[in-house]
């Protein structure tokens, strides 16, 4: 029986597109172009982590686009950008759950660095 | 890939290999164990993880190296609090391939405190000098005090200014050239084009992509059971017969490998690593360039408490540092060459590798004491102080303040002893999980790498050093497996 395995790649496309439009300030047609190849990083190294986190991080990414429904009617995935940002914000300043703040941290973390180690500032 | 390489890499291989010595890991532990034992007629059969990715294939510090390198994509975690993120790599050559090529001799007074403490024989400095010297002269060790760069200048400025006794450490290189604008310019002098190609002249085999699940003593041999995974190919499992094994998959793996063989005491109980607090200075002048590597100079005012060093200032690694200030995270668009990061480093804290039941990566804790907390701090206020006597006019601390220090007044915004939830740390250098020496109380192998209570079976890596050696540990590394696989020849 295969496993049941959601696809958390729209939720990750999302936010590699939030933190890229709120950090780094790109030109529509540079984040046009190279936002497959972010996300498709992200995803991969999401994949290499060590196998014992990688299930856990994979549902936190799930809880993540369901917590949209509370906080804004609507996954996160299908939010508008600012709502998105908003959202982004929340958890990485939640004072109780440290598992919210890691899980920010790990995608900025990642997406920051594929974005300034492969373009010119 | 060099003729000699690709007449040694195994291709297709057989349901079972056997060999002399079969050496688990090809970094700088296994490649020094395969070229001396390969040079002394033995049958070595190297086995290694991760693919061979020649340096000319891969820019270095790029995120292509991070996910062809590196293990788990650079995205390993030791778990505690705090939590301390770390690197290995997994290819063939293993750690060299991917660092700065730095290079230290262990510090006299550590040797002293692993004979001490530990019990480790025949470990003075002079008997291990010649193995320092063979391992510089085939890495082409050279002096770095003729090293331009101007980041690195402002470290050697700021301890000078302070009254700091700082150094330039040796680098690993096969130079082309010193360059006018960043340090030493030439190929590092990774492994696999010093010792790899050593020992495939010499006979040496090698087994690629295949990862050593477990072993077993039969018949008088060791049997390792691999998975052997070629690129995107179908996994195969592989016997191993060899006479000798011996051990360097690093100081995470090699503890994981013994411990899901069954091998246990004092093994993966003492995993140390030089805990990394950054700190990123913007300063008036340019001081970052592109390609700039990282600076050789550091400041040793502390050791062995802790240690201040340049790292990479590349604008990826400045993004992750500057993470910690999202409301100046844009000054560094238009900043970034005014800006370089520096590492301040310590040696305490003690940690656990565990293999999981059910996983294929180990469990990985570390744990920090108050007196480590305090160091630390400690640590972080003084490379501020001495940025700031360099001419800083901002620091960036990787530690959630919410705002940059900008003068040695705010220093005080450090807390000591530092909160824990305050850090953001990691480490690229981990060692100890299998300390060697005679106390049976602390150690899992002999003052020479053997495994205590088995036959045949060695371990040559990172792991041995008894404890943190405070600098760069490859060249410890080197030397002591050195000196280890010469005793096992006795040559010694």
């Amino acid at each position: 029986m295969a496993m049941f395995t959601p696809d958390i790649a729209p939720t990750v496309s999302a936010l590699c597109d939030s933190i890229v439009v709120s950090r780094c300030a790109p030109a529509h047609s540079e984040l046009r172009e190279h936002h497959a190849e972010l996300t498709r990083f992200v995803l991969a190294q999401q994949d290499r982590m060590p196998d014992y986190l990688r299930w856990p991080f994979r549902i936190l990414t799930i809880l993540f686009d369901l917590f949209g429904l509370v906080y804004a009617g609507r996954l996160f995935r299908s939010q508008d950008q600012a709502t998105r940002w908003r959202q982004i914000e929340a958890w990485r300043t939640a004072p109780f759950f440290s598992p919210a703040r890691d899980f920010i941290r790990f995608y900025e973390s990642l997406v920051l660095y594929r974005w300034y180690a492969e373009h010119e500032l | 890939m060099s003729s000699d390489i690709q007449e040694s890499v195994i291709v297709g291989p057989p349901d079972r290999i056997r060999c002399q010595v079969a050496i688990v890991g090809s970094g700088p532990g296994g490649s020094v164990a395969a070229s001396l034992l390969a040079q002394a007629g033995r049958d070595v059969l190297l086995i290694e993880e991760g693919p061979y990715i020649s340096q000319e294939e891969c820019r270095l510090y790029s995120s292509e190296e991070m996910e062809r390198k590196y293990r788990n994509g650079g995205v390993s975690i030791a778990l505690g609090r705090p939590k301390v993120t770390f690197v290995e790599a997994k290819c063939v050559g293993g750690g060299s391939e991917v660092n700065a090529g730095l290079y230290y001799r262990t510090p006299p007074e550590i040797l002293e405190r692993w004979r001490r403490d530990f019990q480790v024989a025949e470990l003075q400095e002079e008997q291990l000098a010649q193995h320092f010297e063979s391992i510089e002269k085939a890495l082409n060790v050279l002096d770095t005090s003729d090293d331009p760069n101007e980041a690195g200048d402002r470290l050697r400025l700021g301890a000078e200014k302070q009254g700091l006794s700082s150094l330039n450490s040796q680098a690993s290189l096969r130079p082309t050239s010193i360059g006018p604008n960043g340090p030493l310019e030439g190929q590092r002098a990774s492994m696999t084009r010093t010792f790899l190609p050593e020992a495939f002249r010499h006979g040496t085999r090698l087994l690629a992509e295949t990862r050593a699940r477990s072993f077993k003593r039969e018949n008088g041999r060791w049997v390792v059971r691999c998975h052997h995974t070629p690129g995107d190919g179908p996994r195969r499992e592989i016997i191993i017969e060899a006479d000798t094994l011996f051990l360097s998959c690093g100081a995470v793996q090699t503890p994981a490998l013994l411990r899901r063989s069954g091998i246990k005491r004092n093994v993966g109980n003492s995993l140390g690593m030089h805990a990394t607090a950054k700190v990123t200075a913007r300063f008036k002048d340019v001081v970052n360039l592109p390609g700039m590597g990282v600076p050789t100079h550091a400041v040793d005012e502390f050791a062995p408490r802790y240690y201040f060093t340049c790292a990479s200032s590349s604008p990826g690694y400045l993004a992750l540092e500057m993470l910690q200030y999202p409301e100046h995270f844009s000054a560094m668009h238009d900043q970034w060459p005014h800006m370089a990061v520096y590492s301040a480093r310590i040696s305490g804290g003690v940690g656990s590798v565990r293999a999981l039941p059910g996983f294929a990566d180990p469990l990985v804790r570390f744990r920090l004491s108050d007196d480590d907390m305090h160091d630390l701090s400690e640590a972080t206020r003084k490379l501020c102080s001495l940025l700031f006597a360099a001419g800083a006019e901002e620091a960036y601390p990787s530690l959630l303040l919410g705002q940059p220090l900008r003068s040695p007044a705010d220093l005080d915004r450090i807390p000591m002893p530092l909160e824990r939830s305050l850090t953001n740390l990691m480490t690229i250098h981990i060692f100890s999980s299998c300390p060697m020496g005679e106390n049976l109380d602390r150690c899992a192998v002999d003052s020479f790498g053997k495994v205590h209570g088995a036959d045949s079976l060695y371990v040559s890596d990172a792991s041995l050093l008894c404890t943190a050696p405070t600098v760069n540990p490859q060249g410890s590394i080197m030397a002591v497996v050195r000196r280890n696989v010469l005793h096992h020849l006795g040559e010694l």
